[in-house]
């Protein structure tokens, strides 16, 4: 019989909410027992609950009192713990990311697939008037939540710094931004430097000054935040990728990266009737590229994608501690200046890690997917079927903590559990994030513009008025006969006229400006060559 | 159109060096919310400019105009003789049409160096990189580093439910904010009434900015970059050949109050 694994684990002083598919649980620590649970709602109860989903994003605020959860349908819910009462429902602009709490509970800060954050009173007071949409109306909200900021990418995570004066935001497109909070539209600074989606951040509770990222890049990245610059990176990847557990599909992309490529399936004829029609299309087929997801061709591969980052203290000092999406293992460094690959220790619980939280600043509880069946072998094999496992790093190694809350780890590891369909627990879509947050920017390209190499190659001449390299892209790709249209064999004499000039110029002898001009000619020569020599 | 390939035409004419156009048409809308396959440095340092502006190599100098949806660089290359100290960088989403542009600088840099009086040549300080603006800028420019940003005639995006995609938007003003110095300027024109007063809108709105009025711009010296804004673009020109409207909005970054 399947369960729902424990997608969320909050461990407060006296009480733990465990969120496990749509449903939430209210347990006593000490004894174990559950306090309140939605599972033994009236039917009526049940069905609203139900409804929603499974739950997604969750927090509880700091004195655990009242949790916030969103589930599958756009509908933010306040709880409070004691009794598990529904204060209220709200409906929420775009599916959101995360959700969290001020410090004083005043506040709910909900981040959105759009990229926008807002900022929600405590107390739901609904509109009286729906707020009305005019020409100029821009991030209108349904429940008369405030813009705090926004970016054009999907937000991943956000946090508020401890003093709660600015909030920093992470996104698909590789950027950390912070910003000023409440007043969002005041950009301090950007931490520039990932090479890949961020989708973890974390400020270590010993040194608010810092802050370290982490997502599809093979490092942990350790920021002055205030100044947007690196102190130090710590190599993961190596690592982590023994204990990459869950592989995916690539998602493949079509040729509808919205550039059409010439007399490509997208060509209309000229004229301003069909216009709006083909620009909705367009539209569409740019954004319908995110529900493709590969079919067969493509084989299943490991990708790094960091879950949550996190401080514990220990007997051996400050540690920073992360998981990865799919990984079997919980990684743990000391929080120092020089810290190297070398000093990550792991964790193996034979089964991923869905996530984890820390208690008490010194106690990690890992929640497993129970369900998950190895399809390969060469992993470790998990020794018992808990899905609930406490930890803590004693003599700088992560050990399993059997000293604190006994009682309450074996009720959730049994008791607990939540009987489950085994469509349920597929509909939870664990691993999602393995196949939502990479890009595959360079696969079946159609103009050449990212020839296979890294997007973010910097020692290349992004776009530098050197001629165009559309021409060599397509050479490149090694279809024997390459037929060239008009517009490509007028383009190439122009660059051909170019280039003879710049010989010219140099036949001359001005050759202190040539000097600049060198690497253009030879960039144009060899592909003029290699265009003519196909 | 006639008028244009007759220039084209006349090889004795300097300029037939220049790219055409027509090798270079592209439908005029792109997605901005898809992943392009874009190339973009990881962060502003991580830009070699002295590979866009070769002459300026070793001075340190970075971009101080940027032209955000350049286009064909009808502004870029009126605005290169007129402020020769002062880099630009113009970005446009269209890959045909940022290769038009790179293209065009190529050549016009080539044609004006053969000219022996000219002196120093022009177009040394204007390129062009293919970029989603969107979501890219902070890639480019760091804190504080711009003077001056252009949105001339930018994509409408009629349909209420596309006004998303406008490049004016409440949050893409904070990473304006971000790039430009306290008493920079953004410069918006369009041809379309509705995007006008969306544009004014928001930016009035926008803390960061205050609406600065074409006399005291002029007055201040800018009146050959108005004039530019009004008339060097494609854009602006096929309006004007329409006996269209344009409106100008401009803003100046101000600190935080």
């Amino acid at each position: 019989m399947p369960h729902y694994p424990h997608s969320y684990l909050f461990v407060g002083p006296t009480q733990t909410v465990d969120i496990a598919g749509p449903h939430i649980q209210v347990l006593e620590n000490a004894s174990g027992a559950v306090l309140t649970s939605t599972t033994a709602f009236s039917d009526e109860q049940k069905t609203d609950l139900l409804k929603s989903g499974p739950v997604r994003c969750a927090a509880v605020d700091r004195e655990f009192r009242y949790l916030i959860t969103s589930g599958e349908d756009k509908i933010l819910k306040v709880w409070q713990l004691d009794g598990l009462k529904l204060l209220s429902e709200r409906e929420l602009p775009k599916k959101p990311t995360l959700v969290g709490f001020t410090a004083d509970a005043q506040t709910i800060l909900v981040s959105d697939k759009f990229g926008d954050v807002f900022s929600y009173p405590f107390t739901y007071v609904p509109l009286t008037v729906k707020q009305q949409k005019d020409a100029l109306s821009s991030h209108e909200n349904p429940s008369g939540g405030q813009l705090i900021l926004g970016h054009a990418s999907p937000l991943n995570a956000f946090l508020l710094t401890p003093d709660e004066k600015y909030i920093i935001t992470a996104d698909r497109d590789e950027h950390v931004r912070v910003s000023w909070y409440p007043k969002g539209y005041n950009i301090e600074m950007y931490c520039m430097g990932h090479l890949k989606f961020v989708s973890a951040i974390h400020i270590p509770t010993f040194d608010s000054s810092t802050l370290i990222s982490g997502g599809g890049d093979p490092v942990l990245k350790i920021w002055d935040w205030m100044t947007g610059t690196v102190k130090h990176e710590i190599e993961v990847l190596e690592t982590a990728v023994p204990f990459i557990a869950v592989r995916t599909l690539k998602r493949k992309r079509g040729s509808d990266d919205g550039e059409a490529p010439e007399g490509g399936k997208f060509r209309r004829k000229k004229g301003s009737g069909k216009k709006q029609e083909a620009d909705k299309e367009l539209m569409e087929a740019g954004e319908d590229e995110n529900v493709n997801e590969a079919s067969g061709e493509t084989k299943p591969e490991k990708v790094l994608v960091i879950r949550r980052i996190q401080s514990v203290n220990s007997d051996s000092g400050p540690h920073i501690v992360f998981s990865a999406v799919g990984t079997t293992a919980i990684f743990a460094f000391p929080f120092k200046a020089d810290v190297t690959a070398d000093d990550i220790k792991s964790f193996d619980f034979a089964r991923p890690v869905l996530d984890f939280s820390v208690v008490d600043g010194k106690t990690i509880v890992a929640s497993l997917d129970g369900e998950w069946v190895s399809e390969e072998g060469g992993m470790a094999e998990a020794k018992d079927n808990n899905t609930v496992k406490f930890l803590k790093i004693s003599g700088d190694q992560l050990v399993e903590s059997t000293d604190s809350l006994t009682t309450l780890v074996l009720s959730l590891n049994s008791s607990l559990l939540i009987p489950a369909t085994a469509e349920d627990v597929k509909k939870l879509d664990l691993y999602s994030e393995l196949i939502s947050m990479p890009k595959y920017g360079s696969d079946g390209d159609v103009e050449g513009e990212g020839d296979g190499l890294p997007p973010s190659n910097t020692a290349l001449p992004i776009g530098a008025p050197e001629l165009s390299s559309s021409e060599t892209a397509k050479g490149r790709k090694g279809k024997g006969k390459i037929e060239l249209s008009k517009k490509e064999l007028g383009r190439i004499k122009t660059k051909q006229a170019v280039l003879a000039k710049t010989q010219e110029m140099e036949v001359d002898g001005e050759t202190k400006k040539e000097e600049d001009e060198e690497p253009e000619t030879k960039r144009a020569r060899s592909e003029v060559d290699g265009m003519t020599g196909a | 159109m006639a008028k244009r390939k007759r220039a084209a035409g006349n090889s004795q004419d300097p300029s037939s060096i220049l790219p055409q156009k027509k090798h270079y048409r592209q439908r005029a809308h792109a997605n901005p919310f898809s992943d392009h396959a874009l190339q973009y440095p990881s962060a502003p340092n991580a830009v070699d400019w002295s590979v866009h502006y070769p002459t300026f190599a070793g001075t340190g100098s970075a971009p101080e105009f940027a032209d955000i949806g350049c286009g064909f660089g009808g502004l870029l290359i009126t605005l290169a003789p007129l402020f020769p100290d002062t880099l630009m960088l113009g970005m446009e989403i269209r890959v045909q049409v940022s290769q038009y542009v790179q293209d065009r600088i190529a050549a016009l840099r080539v044609t004006s160096l053969s000219d022996p009086v000219s002196g120093p040549s022009p177009y040394q300080n204007v390129s062009v990189v293919r970029a989603n603006s969107m979501k890219f800028l902070p890639n480019y420019f760091s804190k504080a580093s711009l003077s001056a940003l252009f949105f001339l005639f930018p994509d409408p995006h009629f349909k209420s439910r596309k006004h998303k995609a406008r490049i004016i938007s409440p949050t893409l003003l904070a990473e304006y904010a971000y790039v430009l110095r306290v008493g920079g300027i953004v410069y918006t024109i369009t041809d379309v009434k509705d995007l006008h007063e969306w544009m004014r809108t928001h930016l009035e709105a926008f803390p960061l900015f205050e609406p600065v009025d074409e006399q005291t711009l002029r007055a201040e010296g800018k009146g050959p970059i108005i004039d530019a804004v009004y008339t060097s673009t494609e854009e602006g020109k096929k309006v004007e050949r329409n006996g269209g409207e344009k409106w100008l909005a401009c803003f100046r970054r101000i600190a935080v109050q």
